[in-house]
């Protein structure tokens, strides 16, 4: 019985070849707009995931006030009245749970290469060799070319992988020189791409020395904690806010005058970010399966209208209501079935272009996800859309009387 | 079935003579065409025998198509009772009164009436797919019928390869698919040339003698309905007339009317 009111469908589809193939391309359209940006964006979450992720989820940020993480520092944390010390890390360094900390500053300045000036991120960062192990280990910093800075290189850079190759006309290079507020300072490494344009287009130098060009002796920028294994970091992330709260005369019921987040929570802030702004894409994208839903409803009401001899016909000789209702339904989910298959086909291709694309282009976010989920979602939608557009008609074709639908011409 | 019902289904089964297929009991049809009511028929009463070949007769605006569709079952009066065999129709669901109509009644249309993209065979086993018949019997019937209509090499075709005597033959055998005791022919010869029109009404003739169906025609064509053995004529909505056909003589009196053996020798 079903196999042949399947049939019935499906000569109807075919029996107008050129409307139906009109209709199902703007199923695949849809379809395809939709299933490559889900797949970008969730390949966009993962990429983004993963790059935090390789940073380690137990590390803790402490940043100044209304500043936010890996924002940088620069004008904004001189602004904001709170700061951040060295005190504050040695308060950090004793918190429970705590495997080790250090601090990074950061300041934007007017740097020279050959005859360049250009504008840089300079990154303070320790250079005593257990901590420079934790430094590297937490931020992923790997050198590229060169050696690393030692302890009593003060005028000398480990430069970002960016600031190496995009910001100068000539690339820097191990050895070559970079006048730094009237300083030289001497390059000797390239770091291996970060991933975060922060990381890459700054320049590493010992901490002394950027308290020496940006002129503070005492701040910081950002406070990095790692937590002990077996310790929950929101849990140290808890006890270090009550610390530095207690050392800055603040209650703990008020909020604190600085940041402080973990990584895991840092994720999901980015995550949920990235969310809001799939939600938007597949939004729009929704807006043209909608218009190719309404192709089929359209499509539909013409095929029963056509066909109105023909319902009367099949009524006569014993059709019920219900098996009208399954012929006209079938087709329009036939329809938007063999459209979400194509549309899931032609989607995962655009995806797959796009990161081809974006990655000789160096966007090395943008990154199709395909999965079966996604390919089984394609299609339970275009099943769901060829119900929906068509049970309005069906319905009309089931309810036609037949002495009606007979005489119709 | 609800006792109620079950009660209502015996008054009306008691009531009813036995061996009538159908009845009409004072039909009326009035239509409303905007806030004018027009009477299609008035107060038609009509007994149909099982195994009868009758004739029902009028000229167009008579009532005659509506008067189909009350013994067809595809409509109900707007006041008044129709029984088919002895069950109230108007008491049945759309639904129901489609399984039965298509269990108990076929039709045979003037204009054929076939699913253009289905082939003669899938016509054939459609109202026995509408029954839920498994498809083998269906397939196997339904090859019987149109081999009995001598289209057994047409299984294939579709309607628009067919001559209109062809596409007949088929409606002819969709209408026997499900074996029914009624075969309702609306016109049946209405569109085909008088040599094919004589194909066609032998065979109606030959259901009616060699297999007991039911036969009923409407149509305006005297011609065609003087083969059967009641005709019944209607104007102006009501019956006005019954008289005897020539197939009444000819089943009774084996007489020189056109014989049924003479209709079979032009297939």
């Amino acid at each position: 019985m079903i196999s042949d009111i399947f049939k019935l469908a499906f000569e109807n589809i075919m029996g107008r070849k050129k409307r139906s193939i009109l209709t199902i391309l703007g199923v695949v359209i849809g379809g395809a707009a939709i299933i490559s940006l889900i797949s970008i964006g969730m390949g966009m979450q993962e990429s983004v995931k993963g790059q935090l992720g390789n940073v380690g989820a137990n590390k803790i940020l402490i940043t100044p006030g209304g500043v936010h993480a890996y924002s940088g520092g620069g004008p904004a944390s001189i602004e904001s009245g709170s700061i951040l010390t060295d005190d504050d890390l040695e308060k950090v360094k004793n918190v429970r749970g705590v495997d080790s900390a250090f601090s990074i500053l950061y300041r934007t300045v007017i740097a020279k290469y050959g005859n360049e000036y250009m504008y840089i991120n300079i990154a303070g960062i320790p250079t005593n060799d257990d901590t420079r192990i934790v430094v590297d280990d937490m931020q992923g910093y790997k050198v590229e070319y060169g050696r690393r800075l030692r302890e009593n290189d003060k005028y000398k850079v480990e430069s970002g992988y960016g600031t190496a190759f995009d910001v100068f006309e000539n690339d820097v290079k191990v050895g070559g020189k970079l006048e730094i507020n009237g300083r030289d300072f001497e390059v000797v490494a390239i770091m291996e791409k970060a991933g975060n344009p922060v990381d890459d287009n700054s320049v590493f130098m010992p901490m002394e020395s950027a308290r020496e060009i940006a002129d503070e002796p005492e701040r910081v920028s950002l406070i990095i904690a790692k937590v002990l294994d077996g310790f929950e970091p929101d849990a140290v992330a808890g006890e270090i806010e009550d610390e530095l709260k207690k050392a800055r005369g603040i209650s703990r019921r008020d909020d604190p005058d600085f940041n402080i987040e973990t990584s895991e929570r840092v994720i999901e802030h980015v995550s949920s970010v990235l969310g809001v702004i799939q939600i938007v894409l597949v939004g729009i994208a929704a807006i043209s399966l909608i218009v190719a839903s309404v192709g089929i409803m359209s499509s539909t009401y013409t095929s029963v209208l056509e066909r109105t001899k023909e319902i009367g016909i099949m009524k006569s000789i014993g059709a019920k209501n219900s098996s009208i209702l399954t012929i006209f339904l079938f087709e329009s989910v036939i329809i938007s079935l063999i459209g979400g298959l194509f549309g899931c086909i032609l989607g995962i291709a655009a995806a797959m272009a796009v990161e081809f694309y974006g990655g000789t282009t160096g966007g090395s976010m943008l990154q199709a996800s395909v999965t079966t989920e996604l390919l089984l979602l394609g299609l339970l939608v275009s099943l769901v859309v060829g119900i929906i557009s068509g049970l309005m008609p069906a319905r009309a074709a089931s309810r036609l009387h037949p002495v009606d639908a007979l005489r119709f011409k | 079935m609800s006792s109620s019902k079950a009660r209502q289904w015996n008054e009306s089964h008691s009531d009813a003579h036995d061996g009538v297929i159908i009845e009409l009991q004072d039909v009326w049809k009035i239509y409303k065409m905007g806030s004018v009511e027009v009477p299609a028929l008035r107060g038609v009463n009509l007994k149909i025998h099982k195994g009868s070949f009758v004739a029902v007769m009028g000229a167009s605006g008579s009532g005659k198509s509506t008067c189909m569709n009350m013994i067809g079952c595809l409509d109900v009066p707007t006041k008044g009772k129709v029984y088919l065999d002895g069950q109230d129709v108007s008491l049945m669901s759309e639904s129901a009164l489609a399984q039965i109509r298509g269990r108990k009644i076929g039709f045979v249309f003037q204009t054929f009436n076939l699913i253009p993209t289905l082939t003669a065979l899938e016509n054939v086993m459609l109202p026995m797919t509408f029954q839920n018949i498994p498809k083998h019997k269906r397939e196997k019937r339904a090859r019987e019928l149109l081999e009995m209509v001598e289209l057994g090499d047409r299984t294939g075709h579709k309607p628009g390869e067919l001559s209109g005597g062809q596409q007949q033959r088929v409606a002819i055998s969709r209408a026997l698919s499900n074996d029914p005791e009624l075969v309702l022919a609306d016109e049946p010869t209405g569109n085909l040339d008088s040599k094919m029109g004589v194909e066609v009404m032998s065979f109606l003739s030959r259901l009616n003698k060699e297999e007991g169906k039911t036969v009923v025609m409407v149509t305006h064509d005297s011609n065609g309905a003087k083969h059967a053995e009641m005709i019944h004529k209607l104007m102006d909505g009501r019956i006005v007339g019954s008289e005897v056909g020539e197939g009444q003589q000819d089943s009774s009196t084996g007489g020189k009317a056109v014989s049924s053996m003479d209709y079979t020798s032009t297939l």
